[in-house]
């Protein structure tokens, strides 16, 4: 029987011996988690994300003999992710990012959910022009509310270059959103 | 060290850009030639649930699309000039809408 507070380490152990109902409870565990994070990386993209978090599961399934009990499981997942989140980026790359399309203003009219749409995609535009390395510190520092040891521990970059990171993509994001600041 | 520096204003705008998310578990048990574990045998009610869950999704997606529509035409009213949709029609109130 799985107690639902096992650590990631004791089901990673179980499912080395076979387990296939300790791996289920990490992945229920950690998907909602990946699959935002690997969405926001894509722009987006919520099929793709959920594609790329199933391959960091498969690939932890497939590590799971030669897995290091460090009490990271969960930074090991989003460093997986985010690099097959790297090489589906690069795979599309030749598409310009709609470096030509104006980011949205805000709308005069009263209609608050359009409202709401409008800056959804706004922020969604701003956050996917930012470089690839800071975009994934800012989604997870702002999104995921991680700490920035944490961070650190997921993209393996030290943490005062997590807080650089951080600090340029909040600054890059207030340059672009300022229109919808005073809302 | 603390996550604590922050931008009040950016971070409450990011929040206005939420991403859906699935139970991946199937998907998973799936590839690596495992079935996942069935709680408490009630395996159907499960399956309707993540039905359910997938039609309320492409509801909010349909929903999604009309208000931009909405957006798109309401920028259309405010900024193009009234067009005739057809020969000899009165152009009161129409707008070209492609």
């Amino acid at each position: 029987m799985i107690r639902d507070d096992e650590s990631d380490d004791r089901l990673m152990e179980r499912a080395a011996a076979g387990d296939s109902a300790a791996f289920d409870l990490i992945v229920r565990r950690h998907q909602h988690r990946l699959q935002r994070f690997a969405t926001r990386m894509l722009g987006g993209d919520h099929a793709q994300g959920a594609d790329l978090s199933v391959g960091a599961f498969i690939r932890l399934w497939e590590t799971r003999f030669s897995y290091r009990p460090t009490g990271q499981l969960g930074a090991w997942l989003l460093r997986t992710t985010y690099r097959l989140c790297l090489d589906a980026l690069c795979q599309t790359r030749p598409t310009p990012l709609r470096e030509a399309e104006p980011i949205p203003s805000p709308a005069t009219g009263p209609e608050s959910c359009v409202e709401q749409a409008a800056i959804a995609r706004a922020v969604r535009d701003a956050v996917m022009e930012l470089p690839e390395t800071h975009r994934s510190v800012l989604i997870l520092s702002v999104y995921e509310e991680l700490t920035y040891d944490e961070i650190s521990e997921a993209l393996e970059i030290s943490a005062g270059t997590v807080a650089s990171r951080k600090n340029h993509a909040i600054a890059m994001l207030k340059r672009r959103l300022a229109a919808w600041e005073n809302r | 060290m603390m996550n604590d520096e922050t931008n009040p204003v950016i971070e409450a705008l990011a929040s206005a850009w939420t991403v859906p998310t699935f139970d991946l578990s199937q998907r998973v048990a799936n590839a690596i030639g495992a079935s996942a574990p069935v709680v408490d045998g009630s395996s159907e009610l499960l399956d309707e649930i993540r039905a359910m869950r997938r039609e309320m999704q492409s509801f909010r997606q349909s929903n999604a699309l009309l208000h931009e529509e909405v957006l798109r035409l309401r920028l259309e009213l405010n900024n193009k000039k009234v067009a005739r949709l057809a020969p000899y029609a009165p152009t009161e109130g129409l707008v070209r809408l492609s």
